[in-house]
Formats: structure tokens, C-alpha cells, sequence
């Protein structure tokens, strides 16, 4: 569905995006984790056709994007980082601008779908600057829906949100896999990226590190932590089964041993705090 | 089914939010009607300009710089605050919208903000100083359009162009109100050095304030017509081609 090649695009010396690859399969949820300044921003906005890359390719549903740009803005859906609503007007409004951008049909029997689908529908002549974040936050998704594209990117979907908003988020993000839409999302958190993704791309640096399953990711990197205070804080030593953890933590005073997460995969692959 | 253009869409749903707001009539406003009320009462009909009082000479000029100052402030700060502030510009940029349309819907919108500020400060000089003062001919409608139009691509451009929202200030207090003064609105550029008149005369406010203040077709007001036509044009193509290419 989506196919990246070498991708590259530098700010001034900064390399943000540096020689990225990736292949998305249809109907799947691709996820890029990474900290902060990883590149995960850029790399979307390279792909939603925002900004052009230094070099590489990318293809969208068979659509080289250098050539067939305004094909591509039809098949996708796009949720950015920032909420950039129209806070002066309406819920309503919001969509409805957006329904004419996109050019739809039965403009106004979309709109009401996507309201009431997002649980927004009470709010329709509410303007979007009185709306919690949380619902600015399922506003913006529902706006990218409203084109019932192929493809949707999300861009940190639930940065800032409280637990249980993020967790509505998560549901309706893994309903519309069961629909059959193709999901790229960014995030920093790895709890996210576990529940959601099929498949993970390590970013640090720009720089894609490694990409699999987030069980496998796991795996790869052991899958038991031992725990332990040591002069400098935690000393933190990852193990791949539960036999060589326990000879680990026979040797340091009171250490503790836990199943290992992403986050422990992520600094041991990358070498960086997520 | 015929549908609106959406940018225009866009912008006629937020102007209806903003007009509602005290403020924001009284900062698109207050400027012409003050100079209306201070430079026309105060000078009015004393003294004479070109053959007429000087309410005739002032009143197409405030008009000029009202349909400059809303159509450049409109599509100028929708975009250029879309793009670097609330990022409400990106949407549009990413949605399949040709551009044909995005810089039409500016320019639609631009026109039309023009036209409401022109047809209150209109009112306004109707009620105080009689229809003569009214600029109604032919040729200065059709100048009056064409300043719109030019100023609402022309800040289409610039907010398309500026790296940084202080930019905006810079043009307009650099660029736009300056024009203001040294285009023919307050006062004739006659007295000026010769050099110096006919380069100021070349300014699109000049060609503008000289249709607005003719009742005839001349050799004059066509040269005008045309050079505005083609600043339309260059502006329109060079907005279109910048949203062509546009990235970040
Ligand atoms: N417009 C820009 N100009 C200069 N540098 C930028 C710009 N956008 C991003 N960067 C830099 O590129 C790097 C990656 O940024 P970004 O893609 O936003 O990361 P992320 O979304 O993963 O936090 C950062 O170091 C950032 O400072
Ligand atoms: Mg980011």
C-alpha cells in the first residue's frame, strides 16, 4: 500500500529524515515509535504530501508521488499533530467546509454520520474552541474520515490525553482496521504502539533502527529485565529467558525481575530514551 | 448541483463570525470614516482640487484605499496566519482542491470583504456629502474591481510567501499604508518633482485612485485598466504557481 525508498530530507545540517524505507501492507497499522525530534513528524508530512523530500521515492496505492499528487490527497486521511481546527466556527461547520474541499456527495448525510459515529453529534453547533481536547481531538479524526479514505495517518493521535480518552481513541483507531483501512500512526508512547500496531518502526535520529512485530521486537531484545539499585540509580540489564535473569539478579542485591517492554527494546535497539 | 467554491465557503463562514464582533468592524472601518469625517468636514468644501471641492477628490480616494486595505487584509492574514500560526491552511493544502480553486476562492473572498467596507464607507459619504461625491461611473467601478482583485491575490502571495507572522506588520506598514499616502488619495501628486510624480504614478493605488476620480473613457483610465488587468494576471499566475510548488 505504501512504499518508501531512501528517503531523505535535511533542515539546514540537520538531518531529520535520514535514508528511511518502509513498506505498509494493506489494512495493516504501521506504527512509527520514536522520542521527540526522531522524525516522525517529518516523515508523515512527506507522505501526506506536504512537504518534498531531499531525495528517495515514496509510492501511495501504486501512485508515485512526485507525479500523481492530487490522486494520492484523495485516497488519504490525515490527522496532524497540531489541532489545527477552525476554532471560530462550528463543529458542524468544520466538516462541512471539509466536505467541500473533498468535493463529496450528500454532503450533509456524511457529515451527519461522521458526527454521530464520533459521538459528536450534540455538539454540532458548538463552536470547536469550547470543545475538551479530548473531543477537538475525535473532531479532527472525524474529519479526516469524512473522504472515507484508503489510507489514514495519524501523527501522535493521543499525545496529551487523558487515559481513558486515549483509550476511546485506541478503539475507534482499531475499528477502522477491522473496516479495512490502512493505518500509519507516529506516537513516543510504547504502551500505544503495543496495543495498536501489527507492525513497529524503531526511529531514532532520523534514522529507521529496525522494524517487526512488537512481540518480536521484544523478543529480540530479551525478554526479562532485571532491575537493581546501584550507585548511579537503576542498573538495568536486559535477559532473553527467565533462567539467565535469575543467575543476573543472584548477583546483585536487591534486584527484581520484570517481563521486558517495548520501552526496554527501544533503548536496547536504539541506544536512546524513548 | 452547482456548489460553492469551499475556500470562499470557508472565508464567508468566518467573516460572518468576525463582522459579528465589535472590534473587528471598528479596525476595518475606523480609518476611512475618520479620515471622511475629519478631512471632509474639516476641509470639505472649503477648498477646491482639480475644479471640484475637495470632498469629490477625497471620497474616490478613501474608497481606493478601503477596497486595498480589506482585500489585502483578508486573503494576506487568512493565509498567511493559516500557514504559520493556527496551521489551518494545511488541511487545504493536503486536500485534493485544485489550485485553480484555492486562489479563486481567495480572490472571491477578498472581493467581496472589499466591497462591504467600500459600500459602508459609501453609505457613509452618501449621507454626509450628497451622491456627488460617489465615484459612479463606469470606469471607476471597474477600477474599484480591479483594486480588489489585485490586492486580494496580491495578498494571497504575500501570505503564501512570508517565513514569519511579523512579516504581515512589515508589509502592511511598509508597503501598504505608505501607498496610501503617495498614490493621489489625500492629496494630488502635481506638486511633486516630475521624477518622482511619475514613478509614484505607476503604483497600482495610483492607477486605481485615477479611474476612480474619471467619468469617461480615455486614453488615460484605458492605460490604467489595462496596466491593472496585467498586475491581476501576474499575481494570479504567480499565486497559482507558488501553490503549484508549495512545501515546507
Ligand atoms: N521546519 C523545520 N525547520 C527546521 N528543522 C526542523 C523543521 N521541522 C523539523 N525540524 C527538525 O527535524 C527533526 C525532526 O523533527 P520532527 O519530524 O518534528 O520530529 P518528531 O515528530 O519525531 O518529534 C527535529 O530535530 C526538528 O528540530
Ligand atoms: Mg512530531
Amino acid at each position: 500500500m505504501i512504499k518508501v525508498q531512501n528517503l531523505v530530507k535535511r533542515y539546514g545540517s540537520k538531518c531529520a529524515v535520514d535514508n528511511l524505507g518502509l513498506e505498509v501492507q494493506p489494512g495493516e497499522i504501521f506504527g512509527l515509535l520514536g522520542p521527540n525530534g526522531a522524525g516522525k513528524t517529518t516523515t508523515i508530512r512527506m507522505l501526506t504530501t506536504l512537504c518534498k523530500p531531499d531525495s528517495g521515492t515514496i509510492e501511495i496505492a501504486g501512485h508515485d508521488l512526485r507525479i500523481k499528487r492530487d490522486a494520492v490527497r484523495r485516497l488519504i486521511g490525515v490527522v496532524p499533530q497540531e489541532r489545527n481546527l477552525d476554532l471560530e466556527l462550528t463543529v458542524q461547520d468544520n466538516l462541512m467546509v471539509y466536505a467541500g474541499l473533498y468535493q463529496l456527495d450528500k454532503r450533509r448525510q456524511r457529515v451527519d454520520a461522521c458526527l454521530d459515529l464520533f459521538g459528536l453529534a450534540a455538539e454540532r453547533m458548538t463552536q470547536a474552541d469550547k470543545l475538551s481536547g479530548g473531543m477537538q481531538r475525535r473532531l479532527l479524526i472525524a474529519r479526516a474520515l469524512l473522504s472515507q479514505p484508503q489510507i489514514l495517518f495519524l501523527d501522535e493521535p493521543t499525545i496529551g490525553l487523558d487515559p481513558q480518552i486515549r483509550r476511546g481513541i485506541w478503539d475507534s483507531i482499531a475499528t477502522l482496521r477491522n473496516e479495512g483501512v490502512t493505518i500509519v500512526l507516529t506516537t513516543h508512547y510504547m504502551d500505544e504502539a503495543a496495543v495498536l500496531c501489527n507492525r513497529i518502526g524503531l526511529l531514532s535520529n532520523g534514522r529507521l533502527r529496525m522494524t517487526d512485530t512488537p512481540g518480536n521486537l521484544q523478543i529480540s531484545a530479551g525478554s526479562f529485565m532485571v532491575e537493581a539499585p546501584d550507585s548511579n540509580g537503576i542498573k538495568r540489564t536486559l535477559c532473553p529467558d527467565r533462567e539467565q535473569a535469575e543467575m543476573v539478579a543472584a548477583l546483585l542485591p536487591g534486584a527484581l525481575i520484570r517481563p521486558a517492554n517495548l520501552e526496554d527494546a527501544f533503548i536496547a535497539l536504539t541506544g536512546q530514551e524513548l | 448541483m452547482v456548489s460553492i467554491n469551499p475556500i470562499l465557503h470557508r472565508e464567508m463562514l468566518l467573516l460572518r463570525k468576525k463582522t459579528l464582533r465589535l472590534g473587528y468592524l471598528f479596525s476595518t472601518l475606523l480609518f476611512p470614516l475618520l479620515y471622511l469625517f475629519a478631512f471632509g468636514w474639516g476641509l470639505g468644501s472649503k477648498v477646491h482640487l482639480n475644479g471640484t471641492t475637495y470632498v469629490n477628490f477625497l471620497v474616490p480616494g478613501l474608497l481606493a484605499m478601503t477596497a486595498m486595505n480589506n482585500s489585502f487584509n483578508l486573503s494576506a492574514a487568512s493565509v498567511g496566519m493559516g500557514r504559520l500560526f493556527s496551521r489551518t491552511m494545511q488541511p487545504i493544502l493536503i486536500s485534493p482542491v485544485s489550485r485553480f480553486s484555492i486562489v479563486n476562492g481567495y480572490l472571491y473572498a477578498g472581493i467581496i470583504r472589499g466591497m462591504i467596507a467600500c459600500t459602508i464607507v459609501a453609505a457613509a459619504a452618501l449621507l454626509l456629502f450628497g451622491s456627488s461625491s460617489l465615484p459612479l461611473s463606469l470606469p471607476a467601478l471597474a477600477g474599484l474591481l480591479l483594486t480588489m482583485s489585485f490586492f486580494a491575490l496580491a495578498g494571497l502571495l504575500a501570505g503564501l510567501l512570508i517565513k514569519d507572522l511579523e512579516d504581515i506588520a512589515v508589509i502592511t506598514n511598509f508597503i501598504i499604508m505608505p501607498m496610501a499616502f503617495f498614490s493621489g488619495t489625500f492629496f494630488p501628486l502635481d506638486n511633486m518633482p516630475a521624477a518622482l510624480r511619475n514613478s509614484l504614478g505607476l503604483l497600482p493605488l495610483s492607477q486605481a485612485n485615477l479611474l476612480l476620480r474619471s467619468h469617461t473613457f480615455s486614453s488615460g483610465t484605458l492605460y490604467a485598466l489595462i496596466v491593472l488587468s496585467l498586475l491581476c494576471i501576474c499575481c494570479y499566475l504567480a499565486a497559482y504557481t507558488h501553490l503549484h510548488h508549495y512545501q515546507e
